[in-house]
C-alpha cells in the first residue's frame, strides 16, 4: 500500500511526549483561549485525513463540527507522571511497555460518521489548560450487509435500477463486469455500474465497504472473513473466466482496484482476453499494472481515469514516477490507442503536481494556519 | 411530516419544485433537497417538455417499453444523537410509454383497462418474486399479491401497489400514475438499513419500513397531475361521466 498510513492509536504516553511538536491546532475555533480547550490533532494525520474527509460535503462538515466541539469536552484530567514516582527516574523498557499499555487504555475515541478519532485529553509544556490531542484516526464505513460477489442487474417494469440478483454460476464471458469503491448499499454500487460502463446489462462485483476500508487507506493489516472471502470470491470469477473466448471488460473503481491487486495474487496463468479500466485507483497502481501487463491482460485505450477523487490524487500523486514507468512496459498500442497512451501519461504526469502540491501541505509546520485550513487550501489543488 | 425517533434528513414539504409537459398534461412534484455527499445521487431530466415527444431512443425496460427517469434521488437518514447514516434511501420516477395500441385504445385514460394493463404488467415483472404470505389465503381469485388498490383523484385514479425488488427484499411501496393515453409514471421509494462495522442499527427494521411506507405517502401528497379541459372532457367521455 502506497498511501500513508494513520499514527498507531495505542502509542505509548512517551511517544506521545516526544511527539509533541508533531502536534498542530485543529482550527481556527480550537486554538485555545475564550473559545474553549485547544485541539490539537498529528501532523501526519494530514493525508489520512485529506483522503477520507472532504470540507465539502456535508459528512465533511458533520465530522469537522463535531471535532471541533471536543473543545467543550469535560473530563478529568489524568494525571501522567511517566514512571509513577515522583523525580520521574529513569524507567526500564519493560517498565515503558507495562505502562504504555496502562496509558493507551486511557485513549478516548469519538465515533462521528464513517470516522473513529482517537484522541486524548493532557496538559503539556506550554499549555495554559489541558487540551485535546488527536493521535490517530481510523475509517469505518457502513454498509446494507451485502454479501460480496457477482451480482447482475434486474431490469423491471420501472426500467433500470429494479435490484440485483446474485449470479451464482460465476459466467461473465462477454461482459462487462464493474468493481465498485466504497458503496454503501448494492443499490448504490449497481447505479455505479450501470453509469460507468453504459451498459445497462454489465455485471457487478460487489465488495461491501467493510472490505474496501480494510484493504483502503486507513486499513488494518488484520483481514476479517468478509474481506477475505471477497478476495477469494473475486479469485474466483477471475480464474473460472480466464479463458473467456468472448473477452471480459472490467471496470475497476477506487478502493476495489485493492481488492483486484489482492485477488490477482491468486491467479496463476495469463489473463490474455480480459480489459481492465482503472477508475480513480486508490492502490499501488504502478504494481497493479505490471501485474496485469505480466498476465498479458489488456490495458488498451483509455484505459486510466481520473475524476477528482481525493485518495486517487494523493496515491498518483506519491507514485507518480513508478506509474509512468510501469505504462512505459506495456505492449505498444496500435493506431488510436497510441494518441489514447500519450493522452493518459500526458494526463498523470500533470496530475500529479496537484497530488504533490496538497501532499507537501503535511510537511508544512506554519503557526499561522490551522489543519483544517491546510486541509481547505491542499482541496482548491484538486482538478 | 415529523420524523419519529431523532431520525433527520431531507424533508420533501422543503423540497424544490420541478414540472413536466405532456399532451394535455401537466406533472408537479417536489424532490427533496438533498445534501452534497459523495455517495448521494441526486438526477433529474433534463427534458421536461414531452409533447409528441420521440422514444426511439430512450432505454427499454424488462418488456421492451421505452422509459426515461424523470429523477432518481439517493440519500442517508440520520440519527440525529449521533449524527450516524442509518437508512439509505431511493426514490425513482420513471416515466414509461405504452404501446401504440393502448395509446390508441385510451387505456391509460379507463380506470379499468388501466388496472387490468397495470397488473398485468406487475406480472411481467415481479410475478417470480411473489411469496405466498403475499396471497390471500384462499388464493385464486381473490388474491392480491401486489396489494393493488386504487388512490381516489378527482379525474384518473392513481394505483398504490407493494412490490418485491428483488425476491428476497421486503416489499416496497410504488405508485402508478397515468399521465396521459400515452405514457404512465411509476414512482418508488426504497429504504435500506445501514449498519456500522462492530454496531447494530439502533433502529429495527420493522421501525425503518414503517418510516418507508410514511415517506412515501408523504411524497404523493406533494404529486399533482393537471389535465386540460380537452383531456379532462376526453376522460369524460370515456368513462360516461357527467361534466363537473
Amino acid at each position: 500500500m502506497s498511501l500513508p498510513s494513520a499514527p498507531n492509536a495505542s502509542a505509548s504516553y512517551f511517544q506521545f511526549q516526544q511527539s509533541l511538536d508533531q502536534y498542530v491546532f485543529f482550527s481556527p475555533l480550537t486554538m485555545g483561549g475564550a473559545s474553549g480547550r485547544a485541539v490539537k490533532i498529528h501532523k501526519d494525520l494530514f493525508l489520512p485525513f485529506f483522503c477520507v474527509v472532504d470540507p465539502n460535503t456535508h459528512d465533511g462538515q458533520s465530522i469537522i463540527r463535531q471535532i471541533e466541539n471536543l473543545r467543550t469536552t469535560c473530563t478529568i484530567v489524568r494525571k501522567e507522571t511517566g514512571s509513577g514516582y515522583r523525580n520521574n527516574p529513569p524507567q526500564g523498557d519493560k517498565h515503558k511497555t507495562q505502562l504504555g499499555k496502562v496509558t493507551s487504555a486511557f485513549h478516548q475515541v469519538l465515533i462521528i460518521k464513517n470516522l473513529h478519532v482517537h484522541y486524548r485529553m493532557s496538559q503539556e509544556a506550554g499549555d495554559k489548560a489541558p487540551g485535546i490531542y488527536i493521535s490517530s484516526i481510523r475509517q469505518i464505513n457502513r454498509d446494507a450487509g451485502g454479501a460480496p460477489g457477482l451480482y447482475e442487474q434486474q431490469s423491471s417494469v420501472r426500467g433500470g435500477g429494479g435490484g440485483a440478483k446474485k449470479v451464482e454460476n460465476q459466467q461473465i464471458d462477454g461482459k462487462k463486469v464493474y468493481i465498485n469503491g466504497s458503496a454503501k448499499t448494492i443499490t448504490k454500487a449497481i447505479f455505479d455500474a450501470r453509469k460507468t460502463t453504459k451498459d445497462d446489462s454489465s455485471l457487478l462485483f460487489y465488495c461491501p465497504a467493510s472490505a474496501t476500508d480494510e484493504i483502503g487507506v486507513l486499513g488494518k493489516s488484520i483481514k476479517s472473513r468478509t474481506t477475505t472471502n471477497t478476495i477469494n470470491e473475486l479469485a474466483s470469477v477471475l480464474k473460472k473466466n480466464q479463458k473467456a473466448s468472448r473477452g471480459v471488460t472490467w471496470y475497476v473503481e477506487g478502493e476495489g482496484v485493492n481488492v483486484l491487486n489482492e485477488a490477482m495474487k491468486q491467479i496463476s496463468g495469463e489473463l490474455t482476453t480480459h480489459q481492465f479500466n482503472l477508475i480513480n485507483p486508490a492502490t499501488n497502481t504502478a504494481k497493479l499494472i505490471e501485474t496485469l501487463a505480466s498476465k498479458k491482460a489488456k490495458c488498451e485505450g483509455e484505459f486510466f481515469q481520473y475524476d477528482s477523487n481525493r485518495k486517487a490524487l494523493i496515491s498518483i500523486g506519491i507514485q507518480k514516477d513508478e506509474i509512468m514507468q510501469a505504462i512505459g512496459k506495456l505492449p505498444a498500442g496500435k493506431n488510436y490507442d497510441i494518441i489514447t497512451r500519450n493522452y493518459i501519461v500526458k494526463f498523470i504526469n500533470e496530475l500529479p503536481s496537484m497530488g504533490t502540491r496538497a501532499a507537501a501541505q503535511s510537511t508544512l509546520t506554519s503557526t499561522t494556519k490551522t489543519f483544517v485550513q491546510l486541509i481547505k487550501t491542499a482541496g482548491t489543488y484538486r482538478k | 411530516m415529523i420524523f419519529p425517533k431523532n431520525i433527520i434528513g431531507p424533508k420533501f414539504e422543503k423540497g424544490d419544485l420541478i414540472s413536466f409537459q405532456f399532451d394535455g398534461a401537466e406533472l408537479i412534484f417536489r424532490t427533496p433537497i438533498i445534501p452534497i455527499n459523495d455517495q448521494n445521487i441526486d438526477e433529474a431530466c433534463p427534458l421536461k417538455n414531452f409533447h409528441g415527444v420521440n422514444t426511439s431512443d430512450w432505454s427499454t425496460n424488462d418488456q421492451d417499453r421505452p422509459y426515461i427517469q424523470l429523477s432518481q434521488q439517493l440519500w442517508c437518514y440520520e440519527n440525529a444523537r449521533t449524527l450516524d447514516d442509518i437508512a439509505q434511501s431511493s426514490l425513482y420516477m420513471s416515466l414509461i410509454e405504452c404501446t401504440q395500441q393502448d395509446s390508441e385504445r385510451n387505456t391509460l385514460l379507463i380506470p379499468e383497462s388501466f388496472e387490468e394493463l397495470m397488473l398485468s404488467w406487475m406480472d411481467y415483472s415481479f410475478a417470480n418474486h411473489v411469496k405466498p404470505e403475499d396471497r390471500m389465503p384462499n388464493g385464486g381469485s381473490t388474491s392480491n399479491p401486489y396489494k393493488l388498490k386504487p388512490i381516489e383523484k378527482q379525474h384518473l385514479n392513481w394505483l398504490s401497489v407493494q412490490v418485491r425488488f428483488v425476491p428476497e427484499a421486503a416489499p416496497c411501496p410504488m405508485c402508478i400514475i397515468p399521465i396521459n393515453n400515452r405514457f404512465v409514471l411509476m414512482t418508488s421509494l426504497e429504504i435500506e438499513s445501514l449498519h456500522y462495522a462492530g454496531r447494530t442499527n439502533p433502529y429495527s427494521n420493522e421501525l425503518l419500513k414503517q418510516f418507508e411506507f410514511d415517506l412515501f405517502e408523504d411524497f404523493l401528497s406533494h404529486i399533482k397531475v393537471e389535465y386540460t379541459p380537452e383531456t379532462i372532457a376526453q376522460i369524460n367521455l370515456l368513462n360516461n361521466k357527467t361534466p363537473a
